[in-house]
């Protein structure tokens, strides 16, 4: 039996008979372990893999275990719709000594940003005259994931997660009205349930906002994916960890432009736009509910202080 | 809330919530004025004519905001006051700094802008009191002026040429600041007033109010008009006495009193609690939230219940004040 990478199936080699499901089963336990982190399984195999959603299906003569991400009463995993966001939640002011901060949570995704500058660049070699250098680092904390590895700082993924986010927020920031400083954007996964690059550029924007740094448009970010055969909007680790495909725009949500679009799968072009679009309607969301919290935030400090 | 990190019980968060709303209350019966966030459209009668000014952008013949903050408006100009941002200097502005690096001829200070401000040497009095040409002797000397990490006060002369700021210190009353706390506060809660440096008599302290959010409160010291002649006087008596002596009248100078000591960080928390709540720092809250807090410790001047009060006494000033005006 061999576990394909390219989706969600399992396939049996000929050599094995098809009719010994319990054989199957216990391989495909093995593999559900390892992949999906599911540490306990006590119960009857057969019980079990009901209730995570797999089903059978003989197919050209071998036994293709499918997992299904929507069933067919129309939930996802986690109990929501296709098109259904997870909970928002956002808080500013999250770090004392940062000139902006926040703490933004998509479901069980948790992000922190805190932003410092415009001030002045320490290394001076890299000072442009007449703009903003913008700097950004990407963290996990050790505690986010489910295993608890020891990752190095500047590994390949928050090397490349740094840049997308960098490269997103330099596209919003006025950088032309602080020649000669610098801002350094640090963010840091708290817990990571999937779109993690997504809370990271939304927590980046609410931190720019709160530090007082003038942008063209807020930023958002939402991603969303094509699991069987369904448009999914934010997909959380066990969608995201399916292997299909999964698109993360950011976009600037008054201007209408898109300042990211990301990838990792192939996809029919009429597919893509429609999972694209759908995105798209969620970063608006996003946008929608950000402008809220930062309006809040602004009253706030503008009644206490007084006349 | 930001930094407020208090351990409330259930009435206190009770009485802090309902002081907050009669604030709330009250700031809007004043002025109803527009607050915005990014990219929000600000709305403008196109016919009078419109002049952007800062924190605002064109979109589409619209005039949008760039920043978080309040509308304002005069006459023509239109321009976001950014409430939480770092400080924007303007030209005779007094602030305190702390110096980063000497260069030739320059100091430079960290003044929470967003590039670091320079003082020039030829922009300071000399110490002798003189006034003269700067020479090279002066420039190798700099450091028994200011060194790395001194706090000073100074003033904002402008920007020069190229973009960078310049301050100068040509006064008695700025300079290097000894024997006290410096404490950074957003630079919104200062307001500009004719008057940034307080003598609080009664307690032997200085309050320097930067303009850029740093607040300095130290030991009272008078301004030292004739230091040539004391300097003068001095190098007479250690010629006649004993040089030993001398030291010791220059320690015991620089020695602040207990007391004092206390009150700095009284002043010091007081000014805290004022920064956490959000309040505008005047000197006349500080004064009032000094005096409320001299029956409790100088510990407790951070804990929930006396910023709670002082909320409360926040809500009842301003609801005179608002009196007063009708």
């Amino acid at each position: 039996m061999t576990w394909r990478h390219d989706g969600h199936a399992f396939k049996l080699n000929e050599k094995h008979n098809p009719l010994n499901l319990l054989e199957v089963y216990a391989t495909l336990q093995e593999v559900l372990k390892a992949r999906f982190l599911i540490s306990q399984i006590t119960l009857e195999i057969k019980t079990h893999l009901k209730a995570i959603n797999y089903w059978t299906k003989l197919y050209k003569n071998s036994l293709v275990l499918i997992m299904e991400f929507v069933n067919p009463e129309g939930f996802r995993l986690d109990g929501r719709r296709p098109m259904e966001m997870r909970r928002l939640q956002a808080e500013i002011g999250a770090v004392a000594n940062a000139d902006g901060s926040a703490v933004f949570e998509m479901g069980n995704t948790k992000v922190v940003a805190a932003v410092y500058g415009p001030r002045e660049v320490q290394n001076r070699s890299q000072q442009i005259s007449d703009q903003a250098l913008v700097r950004c680092e990407y963290s996990m904390a050790n505690f986010s994931t489910g295993d608890r590895t020891r990752k190095q700082k500047g590994d390949r993924r928050s090397t490349e997660i740094s840049l997308v986010i960098r490269q997103t927020m330099e596209a919003c920031i006025l950088t032309h009205l602080m020649p000669r400083s610098q801002i350094d954007i640090f963010v840091q996964v708290l817990q990571a349930d999937g779109g993690t690059r997504s809370a990271c550029i939304n927590a980046a924007t609410l931190a720019l906002a709160d530090a007082g740094i003038p942008m063209r448009d807020l930023v958002t970010s939402c991603s969303a994916g094509y699991l069987n055969s369904t448009a999914l909007l934010d997909l959380n680790y066990m969608e995201d960890s399916a292997g299909g495909p999964d698109v993360t725009v950011g976009v600037l949500a008054k201007l209408d432009k898109v300042t990211l679009l990301q990838m990792d799968a192939k996809l029919p072009v009429d597919t893509f736009e429609s999972v694209m679009q759908l995105a798209i309607e969620g970063c608006k969301a996003v946008a929608h509910y950000i402008r809220e919290v930062l309006l809040q935030n602004t009253k706030q400090l503008e009644y206490r202080r007084g006349v | 809330m930001r930094e407020l990190n208090l351990s409330l019980n259930q009435t206190q968060k009770v009485r802090l919530q309902t002081a907050l709303q009669e604030l709330q209350d009250l700031s809007s019966k004043v002025n109803s004025s527009a607050t915005v966030t990014v990219a929000d459209t600000i709305t403008v009668s196109h016919e009078d004519g419109v002049l952007k000014g800062h924190g605002t952008s064109e979109l589409n013949g619209e005039v949008v905001a760039t920043l978080c903050g309040v509308v304002e408006r005069v006459n023509k100009l239109v321009y976001v006051r950014a409430l939480r941002a770092r400080y924007k200097p303007e030209v005779g502005d007094i602030i305190v700094g702390r110096v980063n690096e000497i260069a030739p001829k320059r100091w430079r200070l960290e003044i929470n802008f967003s590039q670091d401000a320079v003082l020039m040497l030829s922009s300071m009095n000399l110490p002798d009191g003189i006034q003269r040409r700067r020479t090279a002797i002066d420039e190798l000397s700099m450091r028994s002026i200011f060194e790395e990490n001194d706090v000073v006060c100074a003033e904002v002369r402008g920007f020069q040429h190229d973009g960078s700021l310049h301050l100068q210190a040509r006064s008695q009353k700025y300079g290097k600041l000894e024997r006290g706390q410096l404490l950074r506060v957003p630079p919104y809660l200062v307001k500009r007033r004719k008057q940034h440096f307080h003598h609080l008599e009664n307690y032997n302290v200085d309050l320097i109010l930067g303009m850029n959010g740093f607040v300095w409160v130290g030991e009272h010291t008078e301004p030292r008009e004739n230091d040539l002649m004391e300097d003068d006087s001095k190098t007479i008596e250690s010629g006649t006495t004993n040089s030993k002596v001398a030291n010791l009248e220059e320690h015991e100078g620089a020695f602040t009193p207990l007391e004092t000591r206390q009150y700095i960080c009284r002043i010091a928390n007081a000014v805290r609690a004022l920064s956490v709540l959000g309040f505008t720092l005047s000197i006349e809250v500080i004064l009032s939230t000094l005096e409320a807090s001299m029956s409790i410790e100088i510990k407790d001047i951070l804990g929930a219940e006396f910023c709670v009060q002082t909320a409360e006494k926040e809500v009842l000033r301003r609801k005179s004040l608002t009196k007063k005006k009708h």
